[in-house]
């Protein structure tokens, strides 16, 4: 056997190896691109979801954005109030204090008290039985609890009631609006963290319609409204809608509520989203 | 002049006939991966462009001065994925100092080439011998050429065809990647008909 060519591969390997790491190693020093420490930092300190709840497609992108383009510190709302102070520490501002907490909220408590129109057989997902007439449900507004923001949720933080209804968890809420997205019939909005009174309803049909179609609408009697001590309550199209930032959790639109669709939040609230002048 | 007819034919061949993605089936990760949008898939199908050409230029001359005169050819894939990784990296460094707008378009798809096994196809064909002649230079640069240019074609009517589904009715089990492969094999097939051209 030719020891030679055995020679010959190793040597014309190894020497390709050992130029191109030289000329690679001599490049990096050549044509090196001083790139801003920050964004490295900032990432850090990010929670690396990738939710996109910022805004932009993903944690690395709004850290280049914060650190280059003097994006604003308090956007990433999986991370919070921690995060923005220590994205504010490096980037030496200070945090806008007027956004705060919010979590995801299903507006609707229909449930089994929700007319059915009709039997839906489809695919299991809202967006697919919306295609057919608008859904099931006689009322356009209500939950078809086909759960697309259950399938939706990254984070876990949605699970259904003993009705077959979602629910939002607001300990494990990011505020990344999956949810909000997938749903079709725009239930789902963002409420403050710590508010926990809810006017469980989004239908802006007439009373006599909401009556027809669900056992538990806001039929707009305004009753709410006139006995709220804060005025907290107003109305909107029809449905009574509560300023969470103005309620102070007197429970009184509970007790005055002719269909029962004013619910104080049933699970517990832990104390770092608890609202901090109550 | 028959020169130029074989190098037309050549760079016809790579790019409509044996496109490297639809009839070779080389570098389907990016065809999938990176034909969301068209901007991105033009991005990536110049990044393509360029690497393949720059590969075919210097594994021409790594193979013919340097395997073939020690007769060690049947190393060849070792020292081209050598060559072409180191290629790109330097290409990428250069780039970023020099052109930061080049960088900025290709810059994240750079990294992604170096290891396309599309890259790697284009070298290996060009050590290929055609009725035991070995492919002069100039053809080898058209064929890696031709190539890359074949490769941005598909991936931007992909691109094209995908933000099209976008938009469209799909029913919910074919949504996303399940009609893109669909969509994939019946652009294959519509470039079948391009066989026998040459």
């Amino acid at each position: 056997m030719d020891v030679s060519i055995i020679l010959y591969s190793v040597l014309v390997l190894g020497v390709l190896g050992v130029l191109f790491g030289i000329a690679l190693a001599v490049s990096s020093h050549i044509f090196h691109v001083p790139s801003d420490p920050r964004v490295e930092e900032v990432y850090k300190v990010l929670p690396d979801l990738n939710c996109g709840a910022c805004g932009y497609p993903g944690c690395k992108k709004y850290a280049e954005a914060v650190a280059k383009g003097g994006e604003k510190v308090n956007l990433c709302a999986p991370g919070g109030e921690e995060v923005a102070k220590s994205v504010a520490a490096i980037m030496g501002v200070a945090v806008d204090a007027s956004k705060h907490k919010e979590v995801a909220f299903i507006f609707c408590c229909g449930g089994n008290e929700a007319k059915q129109l009709a039997e839906y057989q489809g695919i299991p997902d809202c967006n697919a039985a919306v295609i057919v007439g608008g859904g099931p449900l006689q009322c356009n507004y209500g939950c078809m609890r086909l759960y697309s923001c259950y399938n939706a949720c990254n984070f876990d933080a949605i699970r259904i009631d003993e009705e077959g209804l979602p629910v939002v968890i607001p300990e494990n809420c990011t505020a990344c609006m999956a949810c909000v997205k997938a749903c079709p019939k725009n239930i789902i909005r963002m409420v403050p963290a710590y508010s926990s009174v809810f006017i469980e309803c989004n239908s802006k049909d007439r009373g006599k319609d909401v009556m027809d179609a669900c056992k538990r609408g806001c039929i707009g009697c305004t009753k709410c409204v006139k006995v709220c001590p804060v005025e907290a309550i107003h109305m909107e199209e029809g449905l009574a809608v509560i300023d969470h930032l103005k309620c102070n959790n007197c429970l009184k639109c509970i007790e005055v509520c002719p269909v029962k669709v004013i619910h104080q939040r049933t699970s517990p609230l832990t104390e770092e989203i608890q609202c901090p002048q109550k | 002049m028959f020169e130029i007819g074989a190098i037309f034919k050549i760079f016809l061949a790579t790019v409509l006939v044996n496109n490297f993605i639809l009839f070779r089936f080389l570098g389907l990760c990016p065809y999938i991966g990176v034909s969301k949008n068209t901007d991105s898939a033009l991005g990536m199908g110049m990044a393509v462009i360029f690497v393949m050409t720059l590969t075919a230029i210097v594994t021409w001359f790594i193979y013919h001065y340097l395997l073939v005169p020690f007769h060690i050819e049947y190393l060849h894939i070792i020292a081209f994925i050598l060559t072409i990784a180191a290629l790109v990296q330097l290409v990428e460094m250069i780039i970023q100092k020099t052109a930061p707008a080049l960088y900025e378009a290709l810059g994240i798809y750079l990294p992604l080439i170096t290891t396309n096994c599309a890259v790697l196809g284009v070298a290996m064909l060009n050590k290929d011998t055609l009725f035991g002649q070995n492919l002069s230079f100039i053809k080898c640069v058209v064929q890696g050429f031709g190539a890359g240019v074949g490769f941005t074609i598909a991936m931007v009517l992909m691109a094209g065809i995908r933000e099209r589904l976008d938009i469209a009715d799909v029913p919910q089990p074919l949504k996303g990647v399940p009609i893109a492969f669909i969509a994939a094999s019946l652009l294959a097939i519509a470039f079948l008909g391009f066989s026998g051209m040459i």
